[in-house]
């Protein structure tokens, strides 16, 4: 944790050409191989038996995989200089990529714990252009960590933090309460902007946090995945299983006996769920210096993120039923950057869990920071609601999917089989109301804020000046009953689940709102810095 | 609202041709080579009714379809944004408010060169809309559609 958040630099050797850790080979192969550790594991599993040609296939393999990690470790070399990152790397075929410094948006970086046993970090760099890491070098000793980041912060000719930014600085030192563990005095060596901390999560906030989300059921998922492609199911003896059950069980004791294993599977859902956060969020700091916001957590795995804060283009307020009952809310961010599908551990902490957990009366004042001068009360937008027929133009295809239920049911089990639709029915009712009472947007003096969700709730807002386009459909129903949905397009949409599509809004007012947004829109004109 | 190139008809209607020709001509191999293998059975019967039915589809959609979608295809821009809307039976409006455009491509291929058509294509930073297309504009039109909408980025960026 300290020697991740120890911020100062001692020398700054610029233009010398440094180069990778010994253990980047190690790392490197490691990567490569990522993808294949089911089949490894496999490898070894026949190797164990005794079957030894599995042990060669597996030295096979690795042989060349090792080869290429060697040969990069060898050739790669980075400096800056002049104002560009300049990493080259490559035997035969030499690769040069220069980064403009200034250009620099992120550098993060990763610890796992075998990188904390050898004191290395993995760094990305990454610049405004496009998906992937701009840079990737995997792995640096921590005090070469250091050198570049302050080489790079260096030579960042002026800080990009306005002076409102600073004004708010002080406001937020003299009205904040909850933020622990302020470093207010220590003013950073490489620039003059100090590092206040913002949002420090307490381990009961996590396991909350924890309970509500259903990660769980997500790694369950993935891990049975991943078991169903290595075959492993092929390997179960099911019968063989089916006679450990005792015989003669009532329908009493059965009912009772799937019940309880129904709700133990709950619980160890959540169990998993709740250790998932207090792993991976651990120690979670969130900080900003000018404006740049740092994230740092994780346990075993420490990952420390940087956004910068202009390039944040969406603000997610995102609260499971659970977090509801408990007051707490978590927040998601979209920044132009984050593009790529990867779920790796930066990116996930920076953008879909960017606050884990947050209570809802630090929420406004945390978000003014996020956003310098952003006004988040929720209460007093002024939302509208979807078209008055929403609710009836949905009801009627409930109305229409009961029927088709009720006949399918009938076809199969005379004269009862109806009763799936009648059943159906008043539950579909009732979550078509609930869903479309539900959803709402409203425009604010910054941006448009949507919300939507029953159970978990979700409340965007993104800022005229980062609408990329806006799109209004219809479909041919749509225009049957005159309506029409309106959609906002921003940049790297999509980590935070929640998108701006509004649907079901009266046609006229939909055409209405669009010209409105674009005309703010064209008013806010975006700064690239 | 403008409406596209008139020619833009006529090179749909070419290109729909020469996709339906190439479509009839396997249909029929298809068929002879189903005849000549399993016979005249229930499988030539289902083949060659799916293709009497496909048929009049495809030249539908060849022949009268460019006409009905030329009708409901607009664009405008103006100093607030570039305006498109298209569809027949899903309708779309796409605005993009100005200094939005990263980028914009007009190209040409060998049928629109023909014609002296081009085929506009807006860059924005966007995720669903980052790339939006404006086929079927003369070409002319589209280079000058093309550098207004740079020219108004270049213009509105504050740097």
């Amino acid at each position: 944790m300290n020697d991740l958040n120890n911020f100062d630099n001692k020398s700054s050797d610029v233009a010398q050409l440094s180069r990778l850790h010994w253990s980047s080979i190690l790392f490197d192969a490691i990567a490569q191989i990522r993808g294949l550790i089911v089949p490894a594991v496999l490898l070894l599993l026949g190797a164990a038996r005794g079957e030894s040609i599995w042990l060669m296939i597996g030295a096979v393999a690795i042989v060349p995989t090792l080869i290429v990690s060697i040969i990069r470790f060898v050739t790669l070399t980075f400096q800056i200089n002049n104002g560009q990152l300049v990493v080259k790397h490559g035997l035969i075929f030499r690769n040069v990529r220069s980064v403009p410094v200034d250009r620099i948006q992120n550098i993060d970086f990763v610890q796992n714990p075998l990188h904390r046993l050898l004191g290395v970090a993995e760094v990305r760099v990454e610049t405004a252009a496009g998906s992937e890491p701009e840079a990737t070098l995997r792995v640096l000793k921590l005090d070469q960590v250091e050198q570049l980041r302050a080489a790079i912060f260096e030579s960042r000719k002026q800080p990009l933090v306005s002076a409102t930014a600073d004004a708010s600085d002080f406001e937020l030192r003299s009205t904040q309460t909850d933020a622990v563990d302020s470093t207010d005095g220590v003013a950073d060596r490489i620039d003059e902007r100090p590092v206040v901390t913002l949002l420090t999560i307490p381990t009961l906030w996590l396991f909350y946090a924890g309970l509500s989300s259903n990660r769980g059921v997500l790694l369950v998922g993935v891990m049975l995945g991943s078991l169903y492609e290595a075959k492993m199911f092929q390997r179960i003896n099911f019968e063989r299983l089916s006679q450990l059950f005792p015989k003669n069980f009532g329908i009493l004791a059965t009912i009772t006996v799937i019940a309880l294993g129904i709700v133990v599977v709950m619980l160890a859902l959540r169990a998993l769920g709740i250790a998932w956060y207090l792993l991976r969020f651990h120690g979670y700091c969130l900080s900003r210096k000018g404006d740049d916001l740092r994230i740092s957590c994780g346990m075993f795995t420490k990952v420390q993120a940087t956004v910068p804060r202009r390039r944040i283009q969406f603000i997610s307020v995102q609260r499971t039923w659970i977090m509801r009952l408990l007051g707490l809310s978590s927040v998601r961010i979209e920044t132009a950057s984050t593009g790529g599908n990867h779920d790796d551990a930066t990116k996930s902490v920076s953008s879909r869990w960017f606050i884990p957990v947050v209570s809802n009366e630090q929420l406004p004042g945390l978000l003014s920071q996020i956003r310098p001068g952003l006004v988040w009360d929720e209460n007093k937008f002024d939302y509208q609601p979807l078209s008055a027929r929403a609710s009836k133009r949905m009801c009627r295809l409930a109305y229409l999917f009961a029927f088709v239920l009720s006949a399918a049911g009938l076809a199969f089990w005379r004269p009862w089989g109806f009763l799936f639709g009648v059943l159906a029915l008043p539950l579909l009712l009732l979550m078509i109301r609930q869903s479309v009472r539900a959803t709402r947007y409203a425009r604010t003096s910054e941006g448009v804020v949507f919300r939507s969700g029953v159970f978990t709730v979700k409340t965007s807002m993104t800022f005229f000046e980062k609408i990329q386009s806006l799109q209004l459909d219809q479909s041919p129903f749509d225009r049957r009953w005159r309506m029409a949905k309106l959609s906002i397009d921003t940049a790297a949409a999509g980590p935070a689940e929640h998108q701006i599509h509004i649907p079901l809004l009266d046609e006229a007012i939909a055409l209405r709102e669009q010209q409105t947004i674009k005309q703010l829109a064209a008013l806010h004109q975006p700064v690239f810095g | 609202m403008y409406s596209l190139d008139t020619n833009f008809i006529q090179v749909e209607i070419i290109s729909g041709a020469i996709f339906t020709f190439f479509v009839f001509c396997f249909s029929l191999v298809g068929l002879v080579v189903l005849w000549a293998t399993v016979g005249l059975g229930l499988l030539w019967y289902l083949a060659f009714g799916s293709f009497v039915i496909i048929l009049p589809l495809l030249l539908y959609f060849t022949f009268a379809w460019p006409r009905i979608e030329f009708k409901h295809y607009r664009w405008r821009l103006d100093d607030q944004s570039l305006e498109i809307h298209r569809g027949v039976w899903f309708r779309h409006r796409i605005s993009v408010p100005v200094g939005r455009v990263q980028h914009a491509d007009v190209s040409q291929g060998p049928l629109l060169r023909r014609f002296d058509l081009g085929k506009l294509i807006i860059h924005t930073a966007g995720t669903a809309n980052a790339q939006i297309e404006l086929a079927g504009l003369s070409h002319n039109v589209a280079i000058q559609l093309r550098d207004r909408l740079v020219e108004q980025t270049q213009t509105k960026v504050v740097t």
